[in-house]
């Protein structure tokens, strides 16, 4: 069994056919066994929920808090789909998946790392189509993957 | 079922005892439950399904910070 840790730009990419990496989201969806799995953990539902009920990234589709839940309901009940609370031990791999940006200020790393730990803390190949996300972590040697 | 032995530090059992007699549950399903948090619970049964399609169907325009590669943490923790 492989696991998937998708981070929200690509949930959002599943949930919307506007998105500009719907396809490619839904390529590599069709493509995960049912014996695979895809992990949603807090920080990405969190994400997802924002971002769903949010009318300047949503517009005219924007849903209201009762909407956005049953979409990641939808999400969930995809039996492939597993929510996973923050692993204990998540710390470590946080401080050590951010060690070598100590210097920079950009907060936005903070985000990226984090998806990155709770990957590999869940023993997850991290799912992203975010280029510099996914260079870092394959430099870094963390599994992840861009869907085409 | 399978069996395991786990030493614990005093003090979390101090804890574990406390939080049983707090909760009426015995510290067997304390241990359990903490375990399954963190490392997922029992499978659930695999009914099958899998989604077919995106959940938003409706290709009326985006909003202006609609994300296109990156996530944006900006708007999710403002």
């Amino acid at each position: 069994m492989n696991s998937f840790f998708p981070d929200v730009n690509v949930w959002l990419a599943l949930a919307d056919v506007r998105h500009s990496h719907y396809q490619p989201a839904w390529n590599w969806l069709n493509a995960v066994s049912l014996d695979d799995q895809l992990i949603l953990a807090r920080f990405c539902q969190l994400g997802i929920l924002r971002l769903l009920t949010n009318p300047a990234v949503m517009s005219g589709a924007v849903m209201n808090i009762g909407q956005a839940w049953n979409a990641v309901a939808r999400l969930m009940g995809d039996s492939r789909v597993e929510f996973r609370p923050e692993p204990v031990d998540l710390d470590p791999h946080f401080r050590r998946a951010m060690a070598p940006l100590a210097e920079k200020p950009a907060s936005k790393w903070i985000g990226d790392c984090y998806v990155i730990a709770s990957a590999h803390a869940h023993r997850a190949t991290l799912v992203t189509f975010d280029r510099a996300l996914l260079s870092f972590a394959e430099t870094h040697g963390y599994a992840a993957l861009r869907p085409n | 079922m399978a069996a395991r032995t786990v030493e614990i530090p005093e003090s979390l059992d101090e804890r574990l005892r406390e939080r049983a007699e707090q909760t009426g549950q015995s510290i067997d399903v304390l241990i359990l439950e903490a375990v399954s948090q963190t490392y997922g619970a029992p499978e659930k049964p695999k009914q099958g399904f899998r989604l077919t399609g995106p959940i938003i169907t409706d290709m009326g325009e985006r909003g202006p910070l609609y994300p296109t590669d990156e996530t944006p943490y900006e708007l999710i923790f403002p």
